[in-house]
């Protein structure tokens, strides 16, 4: 009724207000497009536009933004007791007040500048306000200019209760802050949280959400365990973050409607365990350490019977414990380093590997690196051995190595157990880089690869006939031939004993031609 | 963009209604199978001109008037004028899949029409276009604003809010008054009281 009228007015006299001529819509419009410090300014124009940016739609409080659109460089961080940005706080407490209290805030990203006024509640009071806008649906706080970790749910003074979160609230990012939910209260609406380097005091940082569905961690500190226990859940990713205690904490996972589970350098994690992941589509477990100094990696136990992607990077751990066999694997990638071949248990770098196999042996795409193969090569005892569990859905295979003797017998045995492979593509690396990350301390056999000619041509001690190379194998592809023995002895080998093979491109760093040439 | 609220949803009730109350069977279709249709739109100086029957449809209003049946003769637009409608005309036509109404349209028009009308992104041939597009005058500006608001059309409003928006950017407040033809209203004392609470702004 108050915009009817609002408008009648504005449209009633363009000569005397040019832009307010215009409709409401439009000067909404172009209020929202100005930066939050300069729509505020329009205060100053005239009484009609006192409080027009109280109704903002967006706001973005933020320090280095502010100062830019007055042209001056974002000040350093405060000293204690001299604050350096006076005028950003003096905007804080003109627009936080005037915009929570509307139900026009959709969008608000607050990022306090300083810590000095922390002693009188600026900030604990900026924060209230913040989450006081009753609409808002997306928020972010931002404390990275603090020194410290700004202690979100912790500092709240006594009687004041806890933070009452608005229920359209759905989207949160929390930056640089420490977070403990009993300082707010639950998030009812909450569906996507995204933590950036925030510290966790607690176990399950996402009890307090129950319609939660994404869940994002960067960089965070991880004080306890770290247990995600959501009915909810379907989308998780952490992204470097670290338990802080030496000897190792497990992350837990249990969420019956998780699809995707990405985990990506996580260190001081003892183990990996995820369970009753009954609609996990795509997990992906990236250079996960246990100790990341001597190389070791996560101990994973899994179940996720709808498992359609999966990729591992990094070592292996103590233990792999794999069940609930996934029949739907596509496409499997996995790049494992061996570990510890200095403390004699070469022999749990082994079985590990050949636990992982087992269990994507339904896989239909797969793609190994040399160290997975190098670890399956130190399973091998016999000449022409092949895996228990065979991958008998396995077409396309990949293969990112620096052919090197030690990855032969796990070659070997890789294709003895895919029976119905049809594509063989193998790219050769620099053997130096591909077979371990630059920051990775095991050392692999390489003085071998000189040594090619002192163990003779491998694949003569393959006798029986391959299955996959008699019957189904079409393609071979090798790329970054250099012409190596080593790499001219398979070459010639899959030429020599790959019944219907089709086609064969092998490309050398500058050109490329038939593998035909060998016969 | 609360201009943009309330327009989807009334408009998809305004689409499936002639689809609700079905069509008499020898009614010709709003499309012919293969060739373009154009309409006509008419200014408030009687000036004429044709339009693709799909790029008429970025503008919410033409799009209802369209599918209320009036696309058949010349289409009245009182309060624009031949200048103004000349260069919106271009623009719809320059606009052509951009992916910031072409969403709205699939998500309307799930078969027929559209099938073929597959976003794209805005390539820099447009993003020139729409630079150009708003070098005007600041009169001719605020016409086109008028236009974009009247025809409900999401492109041509974000380019000139945003040209609106850019042009204010880093001016001073008098500056800002001046641009939009605003008259201080207040009385010495308030804005004395407004400019000490506003000091930041003139740091």
């Amino acid at each position: 009724m108050a915009e009817q009228q609002q408008r009648g007015v504005d449209e009633g006299d363009p000569a005397a207000d040019r832009l307010t001529g215009l409709p409401q819509a439009i000067w909404v419009h172009i209020l929202s497009l100005l930066p939050t410090r300069e729509a505020v300014a329009t205060g100053l124009l005239s009484r009609r536009w006192r409080r027009r940016w109280h109704h903002l739609p967006h706001l973005d409080l933020d320090p280095d933004a502010f100062y830019v659109a007055a042209g001056r460089p974002p000040p350093p961080p405060c000293g204690y007791g001299s604050c350096r940005t006076p005028d950003f706080a003096a905007f804080l407490d003109l627009v936080l007040p005037a915009c929570a209290v509307r139900r026009t805030v959709r969008r608000l990203a607050l990022r306090p500048a300083c810590q000095c006024r922390s002693s009188s509640g600026g900030i604990d009071r900026w924060v209230r306000l913040a989450m006081a806008a009753r609409r808002v649906e997306a928020a972010e706080l931002d404390f990275s200019r603090f020194s410290w970790a700004y202690d979100l749910g912790g500092s709240i003074p006594y009687g004041l209760g806890p933070v009452a979160v608005p229920e359209t609230l759905q989207e949160l990012k929390l930056v640089s802050c420490a977070f403990s939910t009993p300082g707010f209260g639950t998030f009812a609406g909450l569906k996507t949280l995204a933590l950036a380097s925030v510290t966790l005091h607690e176990g399950d940082p996402i009890s307090q959400c129950p319609l939660l569905e994404r869940l994002t961690m960067r960089d965070c500190k991880l004080q306890g365990t770290l247990e995600i226990l959501h009915a909810r859940l379907r989308r998780l990713e952490v992204e470097h973050c670290s338990f802080s205690s030496w000897s190792g904490a497990p992350m837990e996972v249990d969420a019956p409607d998780l699809e995707t589970l990405s985990v990506t350098g996580l260190l001081c994690c003892d183990a990996l365990v995820v369970r009753n992941a009954l609609r996990l589509r795509s997990l992906a477990v990236e250079n996960c350490f246990m100790r990341k100094e001597e190389g070791l990696g996560v101990s994973l136990q899994v179940e996720a019977p709808e498992l359609s992607a999966f990729r591992f990077v990094g070592s292996v751990g103590r233990e792999c414990s794999l069940c609930g066999g996934a029949g739907q694997l596509e496409n499997v990638e996995m790049e494992v380093y061996p570990w510890g071949d200095q403390m004699g248990t070469a022999h749990s770098s082994s079985s590990w590997i050949r636990e992982l196999l087992n269990w994507v042996s339904s896989a239909r795409t797969l793609t190994l690196s040399g160290g997975s193969l190098q670890c399956l090569s130190m399973e091998i005892d016999a000449p022409e051995m092949s895996l228990p569990n065979k991958f008998n859905n396995l077409k396309a295979l990949r293969l990112d190595v620096g052919l090197v003797p030690m990855e032969l017998p796990g070659m070997a045995c890789l294709l003895r157990s895919s029976p119905f492979l049809h594509t063989l593509s193998i790219s050769l690396g620099d053997q130096h880089t591909n077979n371990a990350s630059p920051d990775h301390p095991v050392n692999l056999h390489y003085e071998l690869q000189n040594l090619d000619q002192l163990y003779g041509d491998y694949w003569e001690t393959q006798e029986s006939p391959i299955s996959c190379l008699v019957h189904h194998l079409k393609r071979v592809e090798i790329k970054n031939y250099k012409g190596r023995q080593i790499e001219e002895e398979l070459a010639c080998f899959l030429a020599n004993n790959a019944m219907v093979l089709k086609e064969m491109p092998i490309s050398t760093p500058s050109t490329t031609f038939s593998g035909f040439d060998f016969l | 963009m609360s201009s943009g609220d309330s327009g989807p949803s009334s408009s998809k009730q305004l689409v499936q209604q002639p689809a609700a109350a079905g069509r008499s069977p020898n009614q010709p279709p709003l499309l012919g199978a293969g060739g373009r249709k154009v309409i006509v739109l008419k200014s408030g100086d009687e000036e004429e001109f044709e339009v693709d029957l799909l790029d008429a449809m970025q503008s919410r209003t033409l799009r209802r008037a369209i599918e209320d049946g009036c696309g058949d003769g010349p289409m009245p637009l009182p309060n624009l004028t031949g200048p103004v409608l000349a260069k919106v005309v271009e623009l719809f036509r320059r606009h052509r899949g951009d992916p910031r109404w072409a969403d709205e349209l699939q998500e309307t028009e799930k078969e027929g029409m559209f099938k073929d009308y597959a976003p794209q992104k805005p390539t820099a041939e447009v993003k020139g276009f729409d630079r150009e597009f708003v070098s005007v005058d600041r009169d001719a500006l605020f016409d086109l604003l008028r236009a974009a608001n009247f025809l409900e059309a999401p492109g041509l409003l974000d380019v000139t809010c945003d040209a609106a928006a850019d042009a204010v950017m880093n001016m001073t407040v008098e500056e800002v008054r001046e641009y939009f033809g605003l008259v201080n209203d207040y009385t010495p004392e308030e804005e004395a009281a407004l400019r000490k609470q506003h000091e930041w702004a003139f740091q």
